[in-house]
């Protein structure tokens, strides 16, 4: 433990025991320390997703077993996403640090770039595409955020209580927020705030500073619901709030998904019998109304073991914190708890009412190369932070 | 200080104990973070799959489940001898549901369906926008009830581009008989929104039809049969996908009428060819035994095949403003005063009460007068068309007031001799009277008075519903004191009695329930519920309820006393007023009626009237009876009509031949030749 670096400690600091101080990629990872239960809980959750996909891909007149596509590209993602953690874990994550700025700024990129060449759906223009497949580039910026807050974050670390620092880390979030805002896309754009958030809170930033900035928020919401906010979002919103205003339009999702998830009860109604799902009354099945299909057919008991996945999963994150070497490793690894479970959170909540709709996947479980590649590669980062914690 | 500060640690930070401490509670507070997010997801959870999860199932199956009534078909009807009269014609009804219509498609749809449909897209669209406007913007507007079946596949063709239209597969109703039995069959329609909000427990569709009148409404329950029910699971699209439930309809049960086809366009030709002016006429024909209505006859009437399809406003409106009201069925929904025909009711009346024995004479001067009884200064006269002595055949056969003034209200303040009314035979007939001792109507005659004659016609069935199995009946009226004095504050007076005695004043009848009274006077004194409907029979013509005749009650009479109606009803067409009744193949019985109504004309005592005839036939056994109604008109000339109808009756059934041929009408109008014409009645 005498190589433990405290948080807050420049990069000059860091301990380069072992003669291999010759750059960030010297030492080399250490195997034992790979936390395989961070693993399982990945994988245990992208098949519990794979079944929750295979129920809702189940053609209506199928009989017997039929693997459909979304299931097949579920688990490939899951696949190449596996390939994915086992590379981020090799390559020491102090790599990170040195380019921060170069990911940060390429996620930037990313997100300049889909408003000009990105693919429309649904009036929003969100996706690359990449011939096979459709990438969204904001689940890639997600992670590039991250370790950029990351680095911001550690580099700042003694300057964060000057309220200028403060903006400045937020702005390192913001600038993303408001790109993928631009797309459009509140949902994820929220995400990226949130990342923000709880990545200063946990690098100490000060409480008087996240209220002065809140209640300035709070004044600005009047503005930003009459100019910033999209139609097709305000419809979302009103069909939130009051979807039986519009049952058979936009209120239709919202009130059949609630459907789904208070008909199945305490055990659901079995494994690819969900009359909602089944009959096509839930739409989306396999990406933002995933969790509904899963209450439905599995109900309470299966909604709980899928909570207790993802808290397994967080636990081994918050552990790899307790392990980590340096503070730049440590909110890394703050960063993508916050990823995971914000995501989550969303992502269930607009199932029961709790939010409006948003496009946020259910990290391992909806469909979605890019949020399955990216969620891997951040879990192969918090493994890469404890393999390369004696380097 | 910093949320999760630790801001106090030196720069340089050497690893220790403090420093864990820190990371420690960061590391506790980002994993309550996630636990609390997590929380409040499992909190709502609870919510919504342990606490609401009975209401959230329900309406998934709600969801899932359609249920898609299907019709049975409707039992068919038959006139009594088996001719089919209805037929159930396959169509499709296409209707819209306004709140099914997309806002800003209204335009789209409406020219669509107007191309389809061949209306004016504009009253479509008007339609379909004031129907969202609507208390109910789910019911379904009907647009067409009679689309071929050609038009029904290429609007379903199209039906992923029409939301809101609905084909649904019905059958129309075709009346073979055309106007002869509209009133009788009525027609079935579309069912209106008021009553859809009734009949919808009861498995009825928009597009069903309803028997609105008639038979058809009568008879609905039996008719309609129990629909069935496929309970089929849905998909979101709403395409079935498999069926859950299945329960097959039942076909509605037939229906055989008692009417006789045949009869009733006889019938309805007679009508025709004598009403002259009047603006309406009607004529009922029962079995004397059964209460069966062998035809029932109400002109202009209407077609009901009319009705079942969209309405023509052109053809509505005509029917409508027609003054002789063709969609009323003036057999049962119209009452009038009765006039001379209720001097049956009288008659037996009087008889069985023991007021007068047929025998005994009374003397008509064809006037008299009765004094008020408030103010004795008030003196009315009631003049008479007839005058002389009359026994009970006699008065009958001649109608003579006089003789039923006496019946019913006794003997008048002041007989007025016009002496000048008199022939030389009447006087001589007098002084023989007077010497023989038999003459009666003297100044203490007392008659039924109020109470009893009204007694006597409820008994007979008036003043309350025949009970007939048709919608609509009227009731008719019989006033009596106690009625009179709590309408119109005055006390009955013997003049009140006099007209009651004659179908004046304060009696209203419906053609129906004189031909129930002439059927009890032929019966033998039972007062029977009319029918027109006889046998119920399934789908393969098995009788599954038989005609039972339904006998409202018995006559306190003895059949001496209705021979002797009777006999007075038969001398009414040999030798009396009801002589346009008589024709040779048939002895038979009958009593006109001149119902005055109305304002008094440009001369003192005179009204317009209408025509009354009730009969009966044969006379020895009898078999029906009839009444004949004529609006303006006159029993003399009414009486034809029901003779001719008593014919067609008895050629049709082939009964000429099997009954004595009538005796010949009296030729001379002597009491003489009366009475040798009243001795060879059988």
């Amino acid at each position: 433990m005498a190589t433990r670096t405290g948080i807050g400690a420049p990069r000059g600091s860091r301990d380069r025991s072992g003669g291999r101080a010759t750059g960030y990629n010297v030492g080399a990872p250490s195997w034992r320390y790979f936390d395989p239960i961070l693993l399982v809980a990945a994988l245990a959750l992208t098949g519990y997703g794979a079944l929750m996909i295979y129920s809702a891909a189940l053609p209506r007149d199928a009989t017997g077993v039929v693997i459909s596509e979304p299931v097949v590209r579920h688990i490939a993602s899951a696949a190449a996403g596996a390939v994915a953690m086992f590379i981020a874990a090799r390559v020491n994550y102090r790599v990170l640090d040195v380019l921060g700025w170069f990911a940060y700024g390429f996620g930037i990129l990313l997100l300049l770039a889909v408003l000009v060449v990105g693919v429309e759906q649904f009036g929003s223009r969100r996706w690359f595409d990449l011939g096979f497949t459709l990438v969204q580039a904001s689940e890639v910026a997600k992670l590039l955020t991250i370790i950029g807050l990351a680095k911001f974050l550690t580099d700042y670390r003694d300057r964060l209580h000057e309220p200028r620092i403060f903006l400045l880390s937020l702005a390192v979030a913001l600038a993303p927020a408001l790109l993928v805002f631009l797309e459009p896309d509140a949902g994820s754009s929220s995400v990226f705030l949130m990342l923000w958030a709880v990545m200063a809170a946990f690098a100490g930033a000060s409480v008087k500073h996240f209220l002065a900035l809140g209640g300035v928020l709070v004044a600005l919401v009047p503005a930003v619901l009459v100019v910033g906010v999209q139609d097709y979002q305000r419809a979302r919103i009103s069909s939130f709030f009051d979807p039986e205003s519009d049952p058979q339009g936009s209120g239709f999702n919202v009130l059949q998904a609630e459907l789904a998830v208070g008909s199945g009860g305490l055990t659901g109604k079995g494994f690819t019998e969900g009359t909602q799902t089944q009959l096509d009354f839930l739409r989306t099945q396999t990406t933002d109304f995933i969790f509904s299909v899963l209450a439905e057919e599995l109900g309470f008991a299966g909604a709980m073991v899928l909570f207790a996945l993802f808290l397994i999963l967080i636990l081994r994150l918050l552990r790899a914190i307790t392990k980590a070497p340096d503070s730049f490793g440590q909110l890394l690894i703050a960063g993508i708890v916050t990823l995971i479970a914000v995501q989550t959170f969303i992502a269930v909540a607009v199932n029961i009412r709790l939010l409006p709709v948003t496009g946020i996947p259910l990290p391992f479980i909806s469909v979605g190369n890019a949020s399955m590649l990216v969620l891997f590669a951040a879990l192969g980062i918090a493994q890469s932070v404890l393999l390369h914690r004696d380097t | 200080m910093g949320l999760f500060s630790d801001r106090r640690h030196p720069v340089l930070m050497a690893p220790g104990a403090e420093d864990d401490e820190s990371l420690r509670i960061r590391v506790w507070l980002l994993g309550l973070f996630a636990v609390a997010l997590f929380a409040v997801l499992t909190v709502q959870l609870v919510r919504l799959q342990v606490f609401r999860h009975d209401e959230f199932e329900a309406q998934a199956t709600i969801n899932r489940i359609r249920n898609t009534t299907l019709p049975a078909e409707r039992g068919l009807i038959y006139d009594r001898n088996g001719r089919p009269l209805v037929e159930n014609v396959p169509a499709f009804a296409i209707s819209v549901i306004p709140a099914d219509v997309p806002d800003g498609e209204e335009r789209r749809i409406a020219a669509a369906l107007a191309q389809a449909l061949g209306v004016p897209a504009y009253s479509i669209e008007a339609t379909i926008l004031e129907g969202k406007r609507s208390i109910d913007p789910f019911f379904a507007r009907l647009l067409e009830g009679d689309a071929d079946q050609a038009l029904a596949f290429e609007l379903s063709a199209q039906a992923s581009d029409l939301p809101g239209v609905e084909i649904a597969a019905v059958a129309n109703r075709r009346y073979e008989a055309g106007e002869l039995l509209g009133h009788i069959l009525g027609y079935v329609g579309p069912i209106t929104e008021e009553e859809f909000a009734i009949l919808e427990a009861d498995r009825y569709r928009i597009s069903d039809r309803l028997g609105q009148t008639g038979v058809e409404a009568y008879y609905e329950r039996v008719l309609r049969g129990v629909p069935g029910q496929r309970q089929s699971e849905v998909n979101a699209a709403g395409r079935e996908l498999r069926t859950l439930r299945l329960e097959d309809p039942t076909p509605g049960n037939g229906i055989q009428l008692t009417i006789d086809l045949e009869l009733q366009a006889a019938v309805h030709d007679i009508l025709i060819d004598s009403m002259g002016g009047s603006l309406f006429a009607s004529a009922v024909v029962v079995d004397v035994h059964t209460g069966e209505v062998l035809a029932m006859v109400s002109v202009p009437t209407y077609d009901p095949n009319i009705f079942t399809g969209e309405v023509d406003e052109d053809t509505l409106t005509a029917l409508l403003e027609d003054e002789g009201r063709p969609l009323v069925n003036h057999v049962i929904a119209d009452q009038f005063a009765s006039g001379s025909i209720f001097k049956v009711i009288t008659g037996t009346a009087a008889l069985s009460e023991g007021v007068i024995h047929p025998d005994e004479v009374i003397f008509s001067p064809g006037v008299i007068e009765v004094q008020n009884e408030v103010d004795p200064r008030i003196v009315y006269t009631f003049r008479d068309t007839t005058s002389g002595y009359f026994d009970f055949l006699r008065g009958m056969a001649e109608s003579s007031n006089v003789y039923f003034w006496y019946l019913s209200g006794g003997s008048p303040f002041q007989v007025a001799v016009a002496e000048e009314l008199l022939t030389p035979e009447d006087i001589a007939e007098q002084r023989r009277l007077e010497a023989a001792g038999i003459i009666g109507g003297s100044q203490d005659f007392t008659g039924l008075g109020a109470e009893r004659l009204a007694h006597w016609a409820r008994a007979f069935g008036l003043d309350e519903p025949t009970g007939i199995d048709l919608v609509g009946e009227a009731a008719g009226a019989v006033g009596d004191p106690e009625w009179k004095l709590r309408t119109f504050g005055e006390p009955w007076g013997q003049g009140d009695s006099y007209n009651f005695g004659i179908g004046q004043g304060f009696v209203s009848v419906t053609p129906l329930q004189m031909a129930m009274v002439t059927a009890a006077i032929a019966n033998g004194g039972q007062v029977l519920q009319p029918r027109v409907v006889g046998d119920i029979v399934d789908a393969d013509g098995r009788v599954v309820e038989p005609f039972t005749p339904r006998i409202v009650r018995r006559l306190d009479v003895t059949p001496e006393t209705l021979e002797t109606v009777r006999r007075g009803m038969a001398m009414a067409v040999l030798g009396g007023t009801a002589g346009n009744a008589w024709f040779p193949e048939m002895q038979v019985g009958g009593k006109t009626g001149t119902a005055e109504f109305g304002e008094e004309r440009l001369f003192k005592d005179e009204f317009p009237t209408h025509g009354w005839f009730l009969g009966f036939a044969p006379y020895e056994d009898p078999e029906i009876a009839i009444v004949v109604f004529h609006e303006l008109g006159s029993g003399f000339l009414t009486a034809e009509a029901g003779g001719a109808i008593l014919r067609a009756w008895g050629e049709i059934n082939g009964v000429f031949g099997s009954v004595m041929p009538a005796l010949g009408q009296l030729p001379v109008r002597t009491v003489e030749a009366f009475n040798e014409i009243a001795r060879r009645l059988p």
